[in-house]
Formats: structure tokens, sequence, C-alpha cells
């Protein structure tokens, strides 16, 4: 393989190609063995991310394959790349998602496919599947496994304005402190449990 | 007067080491690295002198060992620190002890050992109690101090994994069960166990009439001694060629330099904010320990949930809270082991990468460990012989939480995690002739896939969190030493990995079968988990997480022997054994499964074993996988028909013995999939309010319950479990 400079290995190209798994691989382990990554990464991937998604708002964070943090107006929401809006970002997403709960051992044992037909586990009762599915497209955004009764688990709440303005050094133009704070038990305190 | 540098005891460099970090920032202070600036390739060369001084005495010195656990796996580590313990650079191998050093200096300071027993030119210590740091009592760790003209300006050290601890209830290593901590094994504390570089005799006496492969274990600790004293011997000459003023300023200097590097890595690579995760396992002791220990008669869960907050500043601050009690399994976790061996676990293979591997990572870490947690006990009488496999719920959430931020951040290249099951085979017994042998098999360890990234599969069979020179080694090798155990295939068998739109890297499973079982033979399997709970616990993107694959299956009164003396040949992998049952070829007496982690099981001549481990997981959504990847794994045989069909929703036809995958039927076929989706899920809300009554009416499984009293005894814990399901401050369990 002919040597590459630094400056096209990591280009916006290169980056394109490998969100899509079109990227050789051996370019992908000189991309890996870079200890230091190129520090204007993460402005082409929202780049090309602007561009794959078609949004119109502002990308301000890509939260997993088909979910986004976006400035809508003066909220900043989590939505969907077919264009379904979660709401808020500071309540957790799967709140506005449909969720499949697999309890039994045999539905367990639909989606696990490693477990010996004749082996009676998962246990029925100790473990459940949590599937959340987007109410606009019905993909799979998050599997959870975990005991019935587990508190729906917030895997990641970005700091957005501390991230822009101290680690990539362009503010967002809303900063507030307010925008770091978790809003999900306060939205579910709000439901109607009668 | 100290041994330390001028005349300072090592208790007051201790305190000065971490006074000017805390009053500067930078590593004792160091705000310019004057050396690194003066003369960057004088400061290259003697920082290689002294890594390769480390790969060196690795290298040479693990030949000394009996056992290819340490000779082919690589289940050792050599280390070159500071007197205050932190650890300059290390050789390749079992990378994640670096940080646990740090803490049995530390405790030796403490102790007094200064002044009785005394550290001296020529010394010899050594430690295995995880009381003092490290993970389970397997590992073994030995310490050479250095001085120049009197005053202690570094330690050697070697570690490694041994091969048999000497436990109550069975030969291991990592002995699954164990009630309480007079039932370990041999754990010793911090030990003068020589002078004058010479190892003491009453040492080995010790290795021999403490564990059963006392041979083993004692050319495993004179491997230890032989590297350490290597890594002194070129230290000496380091420090002649550059001064000792170099030398100390220098390997200083190293530690600043790597913790910059670190700094900036987080900075371009993470997102500050707050990340969950679950994580859980059970012990699996019921029916395992005998009428003796019935208060450890019981499944005991080993909950970890995890919160981690980087902030602004490039700290990590993670918070334990709700993390399960204490209890009388061997899965207790002495917190100092927790915070560094087992973060070090996470952070080396996500941050450090440097020519020298080091700890400088450790002074970016904050913890909140709840006291008399299993990562935090309190309780002395507990065991902790497998410590380890607690810490280790930590790693596969953190390698998780990073590979979140990566993918956030564009950096889709650093997808390297696993969910970290794949545990030891422990054979023992007694052969014809009367002589006793047991043995460790690391294959498992050793073999590892990984996780899928965002943007491919993950690996198969090829790596290990532990230890980034892993080998899962030569079959023949392992059977060497297990003389009856014969394996008869190491295979890739298929589905068994978590789905997503990238799948799992491929699990692996070992068919072995009895041949001159001797006079007593039986097997046990330390393991991160068993499928009872299928796994752990957060996928990505929509990807089924990783599942605890370790799980066994025992056939015993087989006619397998005979059919091979007829040359009829084996059966390689579970599904061939049960075809070959239902085809009345094999005959069978007993089937016995066991998930995860196995006590000892007494096997005969004939008996058949099947293991399995690392099935890891997926990414994304399963439906959205390329049909052209579905058409490779299908021809390759990782996954059948059946379950490319259920789970990806691909209908895919044989064709000259090729399968292949047909878009339109697969497009309507997806979209049943989402139609049953659609019939099958609940608005949110309303899945919420059904699921409280089973919370509101407290209608769990004992195991359950003691998950969560842990979770509603913990202010902040229960704070968050409440307010999630609205119970009202009262609510326990
Ligand atoms: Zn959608």
């Amino acid at each position: 393989m002919a040597e590459i400079r630094s400056g096209e290995l990591t280009s916006r190209e290169n980056i394109k190609l490998m969100m899509e798994g079109k990227l050789n691989p051996d370019i992908v382990n000189s991309l890996r063995r870079m200890a230091i990554k190129e520090e204007d990464r993460f402005w082409k991937y929202v780049d090309i991310l602007q561009e794959k998604t078609g949004f119109k708002e502002r990308i301000l964070l890509r939260l997993s394959d088909h979910l986004y943090i976006v400035a809508k107006g003066d909220e900043r929401i989590v939505k969907c790349d077919c264009g379904y809006e979660f709401g808020d970002y500071r309540i957790n997403w799967k709140l506005g998602s449909l969720v499949r709960a697999r309890k039994t051992t045999e539905e367990m044992k639909e989606a696990y496919t490693f477990l010996p037909k004749e082996m009676p586990h998962p246990e029925e009762g100790l473990v459940e599947i949590r599937e959340f599915y987007c109410p606009g497209c019905l993909a799979q955004l998050a599997v959870e496994l975990v005991p019935p009764g587990y508190p729906v688990v917030f895997e990641m709440f970005p700091d957005l304005d501390t991230f822009y303005r101290d680690w990539m050094g362009q503010p967002l133009p809303d900063e507030n402190p307010e925008w770091f704070q978790d809003k999900t038990l306060e939205e579910i305190s709000h439901w109607d449990i009668e | 007067m100290g041994i330390g540098e001028g005349g300072k005891t090592i208790a007051e460099m201790l305190e000065e080491r971490d006074r000017l970090i805390a009053e500067t920032g930078y590593f004792y202070g160091l705000k310019e690295l004057e050396l690194h600036d003066e003369d960057p390739a004088k400061m290259t060369r003697f920082n290689w002198r002294l890594t390769n001084a480390c790969i060196t005495a690795k290298e040479s010195a693990k030949l000394l060992s009996a056992t290819p656990t340490v000779r082919t796996f690589g289940e050792c580590l050599f280390m070159l620190l500071l007197p205050q313990g932190d650890c300059i650079t290390a050789s390749h191998g079992l990378a994640g002890h670096v940080a646990s050093a740090r803490d049995q200096i530390a405790y030796m300071v403490r102790l007094g050992y200064e002044d009785n027993p005394k550290i001296r030119e020529g010394d010899i210590f050594a430690c295995n109690s995880p009381r003092y740091g490290g993970g389970h009592s397997a590992d073994n760790y030995t310490y050479v101090p250095i001085f120049h003209e009197g005053e202690l300006v570094a330690w050697a050290a070697g570690i490694n994994h041994i091969a048999e601890v000497g436990s109550a209830l069975y030969s291991a290593s990592v002995p699954i069960v164990s009630p309480t901590t007079y039932t370990d094994g041999w754990a010793y504390p911090p030990m003068k166990i020589g002078d004058g570089f010479q190892i003491a005799k009453w040492w080995n006496l010790l290795w021999k009439e403490k564990t059963r492969m006392g041979n083993f274990n004692i050319l495993d600790s004179n491997m230890r001694v032989a590297g350490s004293i290597m890594i002194h011997e070129t230290v000496k000459n380091v420090i002649e060629e550059f001064g000792i003023d170099y030398f100390r300023k220098g390997i200083r200097e190293i530690l600043e330099r790597e913790r910059r590097r670190v700094e900036t890595i987080v900075r371009r690579q993470m997102i500050p904010g707050i990340y969950k995760h679950a994580y859980w396992r059970l012990s699996e002791n019921k029916g395992q320990v005998g009428p003796s220990f019935p208060f450890a008669d019981k499944d005991f869960p080993i909950h970890t949930p995890i919160e981690l907050h980087l902030t602004g500043d490039g700290r990590f601050s993670i918070d334990l809270s709700g993390t399960s009690r204490e209890d009388y399994h061997s899965w207790n976790a002495p917190s100092d082991g927790t915070r560094r061996l087992a973060l070090a676990w996470w952070w080396l293979p996500q941050f450090v990468h440097s020519i020298c591997i080091n700890t400088a990572f450790d002074y970016l870490i904050d913890y909140t460990i709840p006291e008399g947690s299993h990562l935090n006990p309190t309780n002395e009488q507990l065991s902790t012989s497998i410590g380890l496999g607690g810490m280790a719920t930590l790693m596969t959430p953190l390698w998780n939480i990073c590979k979140r931020c990566f993918f956030s951040r564009g950096v889709l290249e650093e997808d390297w995690s696993a969910t970290g099951c794949g545990g030891l085979l422990e054979p023992e017994g007694v052969l014809e002739v009367g002589v006793p042998w047991s043995f460790g098999m690391f294959g498992a360890a050793g073999s590892w896939s990984t996780d899928a990234g965002s943007f491919r599969d993950g690996l198969s069979a090829a790596t290990c969190g532990f230890n980034p020179q892993s080998d899962m080694g030569e079959v023949e090798e392992w059977d060497l030493y297990e003389p009856p155990l014969v394996c008869l295939a190491r295979k890739l068998p298929p589905n068994l990995f978590a789905h997503g739109k990238f799948r799992g890297g491929l699990g692996i499973s070992w068919v072995f079968l009895v041949v001159n079982a001797g006079q007593r033979l039986s097997i046990s399997f330390g393991s991160g988990g068993g499928p009872r709970i299928i796994g752990p616990a957060v996928g990505m993107s929509g990807g089924y997480p990783g599942g605890y694959t370790d799980w066994h299956v025992i056939f015993s009164n087989t006619n397998a022997l005979e059919l091979i003396e007829k040359g009829m040949g084996y059966p390689t992998t579970l599904p061939e054994i049960m075809q070959w049952i239902n085809e009345g070829k094999l005959k069978v007496g007993k089937i016995q499964y066991v998930s995860g982690g196995m006590p000892s099981i007494p096997l005969k001549d004939g008996d058949l074993y099947v293991l399995s481990s690392h099935g890891e997981a997926g990414w994304g959504d399963p439906v959205e996988r390329d049909l052209s990847l579905i058409e490779k794994d299908l021809n390759e045989g990782w996954m059948t028909p059946g379950v490319g069909k259920d789970i990806y929703g691909a209908v895919a036809q044989s064709v000259d013995g090729k399968w292949q995958v047909d878009k339109n039927s697969t497009n309507k076929e997806r979209e049943k999939i989402k139609q049953t989706r659609r019939e099958k899920a609940k608005p949110f809300k309303e899945w919420w309010l059904e699921e409280r009554e089973l919370v509101v009416n407290k209608e769990f499984k004992e195991e359950v319950s003691y998950i969560y009293q842990d979770v509603l005894g913990n202010a902040k814990a229960g704070a968050q479990f409440r307010g999630f399901w609205r119970v009202g401050e009262d609510y326990q369990l």
C-alpha cells in the first residue's frame, strides 16, 4: 500500500467511506494507529451527517445510528433520521419510543440464538429483553437486558454547552446551564397514574 | 533518616507526589518537560532503554515458567515503578496490572515496612492477597527495590497468573465457589521473601505445602524474581550512563508527558456529559457449597450500576451508587483493586496508545464506591478469591460508554469492546499411576471475540480484555497438561453471537473426550457469567448486547470411545452431537447443562464435554444488515438460514450449493418483522404503567429483590428508582 499522508488519510471522503463500511481495512487500521486523532474530525463528521440526513435543523450531536440531537428553533430535540421527533433531549428519548419487553424464555430465545435449544435458559422473571422502537419508522433503536422492574437506562446525556465551548472552541449561541439538567424524572412526575 | 531521595522516607515522597499533583495539576508539579525539550532524542533513548528492560525481562524470564499460560498466552508482566509505585513503563503482556503495584507499594509504606522488615538493596518482596490492590490470589506480584548510593530510586516488578492457589473446595487458580476467605486458598500480604537477591528457602516450601501445583508455582516465582533482577541490572546501567539526576527527573517527566497525552486523547475522542450503564452477573453457588456453609448456599446477583460523569476539565467521575452488597460469594473485590486494576482494564485499551504502558491516566479519575458493596467490602471474612470477576463488571460498561462517545465524535475506527466472559477450564485428578495433577486451561480466556462496531462485525476469537498480547494457544500444548481431556475439536459453531446490523464476533466451542481418566478426574470452570440471565445489559444502537455465552454440556456414559475405535469418527460441535444422538449413532446416559461458572464435576472415560464461550454484542438494527454480509455468513457457516430469516428477515435459497438472499422477498419479510414490532410493542407510557404494577406489587424473584434492596438502600440510586416508578419515599423491598 502506498504511503498515505496524514491529510489524505483523514480526508472527509475517507471518513465518509468508513461510516459506510466501504473504507479499505488497511486504511481503517492506519486511522486506528493515529494515537491522537486530527482536530477537525468532529466537524467533518457533522458535515457528512448533515448531508446524509438532509435535516434542515443543525445537528448538534449524533447519538446512535438513527438518533440525533438537533437544534430546532429555541429547542434542542432528539430526532430520528426518519423525521420522527422525540422531543427535549434532556428527557431520556426512550420515554417517547415503542417498547417490546420479551419476558418468557421462549420469546427471549428467539432473539438470542446462542443458547442450546435444550437449555432451560434464560430464566423468566430474572431477566427480560427490552426493545425500543421508533414510532416513526419502527427501527430498533436500543436494547436493554435487565431484571424486570429495572428503571430504563438513560444511556447518554451530553453536556453540549461545555463540549462546544471548552472542547471545540465554538460556543453554541443559546448557552444556558439549564441545558444540562436531566428532566426525565420530572417528565414522569407529570404522568397520570390513576 | 529515610531510604528515599535526600534522606526522605517513602511515606514523605508519597505525600510530596500527591501534594504537588493537587497543587499544580501536573504530575510531580512538572509544568515544563525540560529534559524532553532540551534533547528529545536523548529522552527517547532513555525511555526506550527502560521500556526495553521490561520487555527483555519478560521475554527472557518467561522461559523459566513451566506453564503455557505464561509462555504462550503471555499471562505475565514486568514493570518499572517510581519509588512510590506509579508504573513508568512496562513490558507487553498482562497490561492491566500496571495499576495494582501503586497500591501494594503504598501498603508497604503505610504498614511501616521501611522500619520493619526494612527495605534494602537485594531484598525481594511478594504479595498476592487481593486486599492489597490485586484482583485475585492467582495474580502474584514480586518486587525488587532499586537503590542508588543507599537511596531507593525505583522498583522492578513482575507479576503473573499462577497455575493453582490451593483453595479448599477444589483445585483452581480462580476458585469460582468459595464461601469465605478461609476457603480461598493461599493469599499472602506483602512479605519479604528473600534478601541478597536470593529467594528464602522457606518460600518454596510454602508453595509446596499450600498449593496443589507447588512445582509450577515455584518456577513462576523464580521467573518473576529473575525478570525483576534483570530490570534491576539494566536500570543500574542506565543510571550510570545518564546520571542519577537525569534518571530521577526523567522517569517523572515520562509520567507527566503520558498524562498530557491521555488528556489530549480524551478531548479528541470523548464528550463531556453523564453516561449510565447497567451490568450484572450471577454468582451461582446454590447447591455447590455443601452442608458446611448454609449461609453461602444460594445464587448471588452481582449488580453494578455505573454512572460516569465526564466533566469539562477532562476528569472522569465514576459513581457506583446502588451496587450490590458484599456477601458470601467469591466475587468480592476490595476497593483498591476496583479503583486501580479494574479501571486500568477500561482505560488502557481505550486511551493509552503509547510506547510505554503507564499509570498516568489514573490521575484523571475520581470514584464513589459505596462502602460494604461487593466492590468495596468491609467484612474481612468474606472471600475475594475471584474479586477480579466482580471488578470486571466495570469493563464492558466503561468500554461501551467510550465507544458511544467515539461514535458521536466520528472516531468510528476506535470501536474495540467486548462483553468479557470467557474464563478458565480447571481440571484436576489423579492419574492411574497415582500422580496427582491439576491445571488451568487459558484457551477460552485467550480467545475473546469482540463486539461489533458501527461499520463492521466483531472479530472472532481474536483478543482478550486483560491481555493485549493474548494467544489462545495450541490445542496440543494444552492437551499435554491435562492428559485425560482430549480436545476433539475447537470450532466456531453457527449462531453463537448477538445480532445486529453488524454482528458480534463469533463464539467458540470446544469438545473434549475423556480418555484414561485415571483414579479420579473432575473439571471446574471459572467464568464471568452464564446464560440464565443471558448477559448484560445495554446494547449499542439497537444491536443486542453480548451475552454470557459460557455454558457447558456434559454427556455421561457415551459410546464415543467405541465409535472412534471402530473408525466411525466423532462429532465436533454441540449441534453435531445432538444430531448423532437423534440418529442413534451416539449413545449417551445422562446430559447435564451448566450455566456460567461450573463447580467441580467428576468425569469418567468416554464422557463428552462441550464448552462454549464468547458470543459478542451486535451493533444496530438487525433488519438493516446488508444482504451480502448475510450471504457470506450463510455460505461460511456462521449463521443458519432459519436465524437469517427470523432475525434478519433474509429470505435465502441454496443455488448450486451456494446461498443467495433474494432482495424482494427479504424486503417483504423485513416489513413483516416491522409489523410484528408494531403489534408486540406498546407506547412507552402504556408499558410503564403496566410495569409499574409489578413494581408496586413487588412481584420480584428473590434474586431481583436482592438487587433492588441495595439500590433502594442507597440514597442516590434509591431516589432514581423511586422517582422512575413513582412509588413513594417509603417504598422498600
Ligand atoms: Zn425513525
